[in-house]
């Protein structure tokens, strides 16, 4: 649907040997025919569950296949055709993302979002007839809004994000890579995911903590009839969301942290509270730093679709976690691009519309009144006829006109009714007006008036 | 809740038995503090910065109830004694170890600062906005008192506070945020200059958060103007002067009041920026003004901010921020104009806007900028609009319009209607075909737009009949589409009751007219 720009859609992936070897229950389950997840509090079974509703709720049963052909798709469709997409994936560690995302090999209906995206895209440079494709990947991270380039040179290297009337929102300095083929795609992502973690290894970077975003731009040439040449461009990012895990989860396992208002101890907080506080448009709120949303915004708007994958694991023993991420992607579903474009309800235009409907109006029964009443007599150049020659003359009169103002409808007014309408009102005239000219004929019988004002009273009537 | 009687009885059995208040009502403070702590260590491990956990309202209230019961107890304690109570961890130190007066009353000060922002927290998840809001003001008021800050953060912190005073149309209590956050910034000083890579992005944060706080104060002015503003507008939005006459005899009145309610307002400074802030404030006003004259000192106050922000944030690097503070410098003549009287000059401001508008929007990319693409078409449609409107106005009052007025008026509407269409072609798909329904967030404005473009052909001035007749044709196809649409798709009627309604009458009444323009060409008798 075009105006469902943000897509979400939660997926939980089967117990894994451990959870099982634990003796973990499942406390998630899913009604995936109207997109609802359910998740039950092992500590309250007495509570119900949880519920949840989103774009699509996809469970054990369902492959990956399946997920990439009824949502992400079209999205990636989308990009080919050159509109801009997005995907981002949400999950703490050991939810799933990488299953969902990446996939396995074997057996190949698990194969991940992203090396199917990849295949789309290829196989649409394959088969799209007069068309040229430019391919080329970049792969970045952001870290403590720090943002690194994770295919160039110097990993360490922190880059600018900066902003340019013609290309939009970019990074300055991030390496772009060519690539031809799926293959290349998967190998340029190992390379940055590489790099990613020796990035953790070297420099104690909590890796729950960082962003990540690997974009495939397209640019596509084509030539049309007309020997016109067209230049499309849009982008698919691939968005790797940092988990929130708790940073201690010191205490007995299965301590469980429940997840809801948190009470921030330290004054650094304060701004947050602060800027929590003020609502609506009209307002400037001072720059909080956020890379990722200065980083996606011209993919949060408009043309753009977006499909957030949010990633469950069933057991028990990972409610807090699970909760949180349905509570984050519960979230996610609001974000709508709420374009705001200002338009003044001017009272006054409306106000003088209607005063300019009036006079209209106005202007056009006075004209129609102004034949009525034309009390100057038709040149009497016309010789008085009798009524019943005038009842003739008046009756060819109506179909002429009849017939003209047939003929000027049926070329300007495609509306029939208004035809219709216009007919019989002219009718009603007409029988209104041959009724006055009887009744003035009686009277006429009656008193000798001359009759020239009449007949072209009844003639002036005629001319609507 | 038990926790807490028992608190209090045991203080207060203590106090009989020892008579000392000091031992008392620290044991109070520190026991709500001790509840917090203790619930914080029970559940991390060690006394750190991270939250505390509630899980469900009524824990939030059991919060609400501690800390409430702490801040009672501090301003009893404050009132009834004063010297600073003894800190909990002196009660393990030696004689000697013992801290000063000072340092103990810094910390007691420092204990209930916390205990106000926890407050302000609560008061946040409870939904009692304003009560949060009025706790964060004080808090900032401490911590310039006890607690230390850091410049700019606490600037950034009273300047956001400001916007959220200006939701309330507060804007005395907006402007003292300012002025404070202004003050409190400049205090940040110099970063000594260094070829240090690191002081450098220190240096740009610094000029970046100036300028922030410059965005802030152009918000206040063009709040203070809008609000100003809705007062005076009559029904159809033009400055009322009976309006006028009433609210300057009420401020008159008011005054005096005004006066009384600034000594209660809860004022930042200890004695030596009190003065700093004060010349802030007084560099621009915080009453709503009532005619040109004042609104244009206003307008001039936000102009000043505009060019401090573009210096910063220049359109390369920063598209976005550059074009939204230029979107409110529009916004700024926009409401300046509507306090000016003489037509003429309103055209100049209006023409100003385009000035400012028409190039940005020219070098916009609207593949990555499609939201801002659009606003800015549609404002300047719609300031093309007005300006036509006011070279008719201007025109009416002449006994006839020349042909200068005629080729004006009519080159202003082709120019609303070049970005009406514009706005509506960005609606196109790829493939150029404009959406068959249309979605909810550029239903209105399309409609909008189709609506004007209707009136505008209505309004183009020629002497030629069958231009006329052309224009008229084109008028009605507008109207049309909206009555047609409106037929097709019911639920779009909500967004455009009133322009359905007219649309409807012109579609009506037009043909009729046009068949008589047309009979006037070609006469059948």
């Amino acid at each position: 649907m075009a105006s469902e720009a943000v897509k979400v859609i939660v997926r939980c992936r089967p117990m894994n040997e451990r959870e099982k070897a634990l003796g973990c229950k499942a406390v998630v389950s899913m009604e995936s025919a109207r997109g609802q997840c359910f998740l039950q509090n092992p500590a309250a079974t007495s509570e119900p569950p949880k519920q949840f509703t989103f774009d699509g709720a996809y469970y054990q049963e369902h492959s990956t296949e399946q997920i990439y052909n009824e949502i992400a798709y079209p999205l990636v469709e989308g990009v080919t055709e050159g509109y801009n997409g997005t995907i981002f994936a949400y999950g703490q560690t050991g939810s799933g993302k990488s299953f969902t995302m990446q996939g396995v090999v074997d057996p190949s209906i698990q194969k991940g979002i992203i090396p199917r995206a990849f295949e789309h895209i290829f196989e649409s440079v394959q088969c799209a007839e007069n068309a040229k494709f430019l391919v080329r990947a970049s792969y970045l991270e952001i870290y403590n809004e720090d943002i690194r380039d994770l295919l160039g040179a110097d990993t360490k290297q922190k880059l600018e994000l900066k902003e340019h009337p013609e290309k939009g929102v970019y990074v300055k300095g991030l390496s772009l890579h060519t690539v031809h083929s799926v293959v290349q795609c998967e190998q340029i992502m190992e390379t940055g995911w590489r790099n990613r973690s020796v990035g953790y290894t070297l420099m104690n970077k909590d890796s729950s903590r960082s962003h990540s975003i690997f974009t495939v731009n397209m640019e596509i040439y084509t030539v049309d009839e007309q020997g016109q040449d067209h230049l499309r461009a849009a982008k698919l990012n691939l968005v790797d969301l940092a988990g929130s895990e708790r940073q201690s989860k010191t205490g007995a396992t299965g301590e469980r942290l429940k997840e809801a208002t948190k009470i921030n101890l330290s004054l650094s907080a304060l701004g947050n509270v602060i800027s929590a506080l003020v609502d609506g448009r009209c307002k400037h709120i001072p720059y909080r730093d956020s890379k990722l949303t200065r980083l996606l915004q011209d993919s949060l708007g408009g043309n753009t679709k977006t499909l957030m994958v949010a990633c469950l694991s069933p057991a028990d023993n990972n409610y807090d976690e699970s909760l949180s991420t349905l509570r984050y992607a519960n979230r996610a579903k609001n974000i709508k691009n709420k374009p705001c474009i200002n338009e003044d309800p001017k009272d006054a235009l409306l106000r003088e519309y209607q005063k300019e409907i009036k006079k209209l109006k106005a202007i056009l029964a006075e004209q129609m009144s102004a034949h009525n009443l034309s009390a100057k007599p038709a040149p009497l150049l016309e010789p008085r006829l009798d009524p019943e020659a005038e009842k003739q003359l008046i009756r060819e009169e109506y179909e002429e006109r009849l017939a003209q103002l047939k003929a000027s409808y049926e070329a300007e007014q495609a509306s029939r009714a208004r035809l219709e309408e216009d007919i019989s009102s002219l009718r009603n005239h007409y029988d209104l007006k041959l009724s006055a000219l009887e009744e003035n004929l009686r009277k006429e019988a009656g008193v000798d008036e001359a009759g020239g004002g009449c007949a072209a009273q009844a003639e002036g009537s005629l001319m609507l | 809740q038990s926790l807490f009687s028992r608190v209090n009885t045991e203080s207060y059995t203590t106090c009989d038995k020892m008579g000392r208040h000091n031992f008392c009502f620290l044991k109070s403070i520190v026991l709500e503090h001790a509840y917090i702590r203790m619930r914080t260590d029970k559940l991390f491990g060690e006394n750190n910065n991270l939250g505390i956990l509630w899980s469900e309202r009524d824990e939030i209230k059991t919060a609400q109830t501690y800390l409430e019961s702490a801040e009672a107890l501090y301003n009893q304690y404050m009132k009834e004694d004063g010297n600073p109570p003894l800190d909990p961890s002196e009660h393990f130190m030696a004689e000697e170890e013992k801290l000063t007066d000072q340092e103990r009353s810094k910390r007691f000060e420092k204990a209930y600062t916390h205990t106000l922002y926890y407050l302000a927290q609560v008061y946040q998840h409870l939904e009692m906005i304003e009560k949060a809001a009025q706790y964060c003001h004080t808090t900032l008021k401490r911590q310039l008192e006890y607690c230390g800050y850091y410049p700019v953060e606490w600037a950034l912190n009273a300047a956001t506070l400001s916007q959220y005073y200006l939701t309330k149309e507060c804007f005395m209590e907006s402007r003292h945020c300012l002025a404070a956050a202004s003050v409190i910034f400049s205090q940040a000083g110099q970063v000594p200059s260094a070829e240090d890579n690191e002081t450098e992005q220190d240096q740009q944060d610094l000029r970046q958060r100036k300028a922030e706080i410059a965005r802030c104060w152009i918000k206040y002015c063009l709040n203070l103007l809008q609000s100003a503003r809705k007062l005076l507008e009559d029904n159809i939005g033009e400055l009322d002067p009976d309006r006028q006459l009433e609210l300057k005899a009420q401020r008159k009145k008011e005054e005096d009041e005004k006066e009384k309610g600034r000594k209660k307002a809860v004022l930042f400074g200890t004695s030596d920026i009190c003065d700093s802030v004060l010349a802030m404030e007084e560099k621009v006003s915080s009453v709503y003004p009532l005619d040109f004259q004042e609104a244009r000192e206003i307008f001039l106050v936000g102009q000043n901010y505009v060019q401090e922000a573009k210096e910063f944030f220049q359109v390369d690097g920063y598209v976005t921020d550059h074009i939204e503070i230029v979107q409110d410098h529009s916004a700024l003549f926009k409401v300046l104009a509507f306090f000016e009287e003489d037509y003429e000059r309103r055209c100049k401001m209006h023409k100003r806007r385009i000035d400012m508008l028409e190039p940005i929007y020219a070098d916009l990319n609207p593949q990555y900028y499609l939201l801002i693409s659009r606003q800015l078409q549609f404002e300047l449609a719609d300031t093309y609009y007005e300006m036509m409107d006011l070279k008719v106005a201007i025109g009416n009052r002449l006994e006839e319009l020349d042909s200068h007025t005629i080729k004006k008026i009519n080159s202003l509407a082709q120019l609303a209607i070049k970005y009406y269409e514009l706005f509506l072609d960005s609606l196109r798909n790829p493939d150029k075909v404009f959406p068959e329904e249309l979605e909810e967030d550029v239903l209105r404005p399309a409609m909008v737009a189709k609506f004007h473009i209707a009136r505008l052909y209505g309004k183009l001035i020629t002497s030629d009949s069958k231009k006329q007749l052309e224009n008229m044709q084109t008028s009605l196809e507008y109207y049309t589409f909206l009555v047609d649409y409106c037929e097709k798709y019911p639920d779009a009627v909500r967004a455009v009751e009133t322009e359905l309604e007219l649309s409807k009458e012109m579609v009506g009444l037009l043909p009729t007219r046009m068949e008589r323009l047309r009979a006037k060409l070609c006469p059948f008798i």
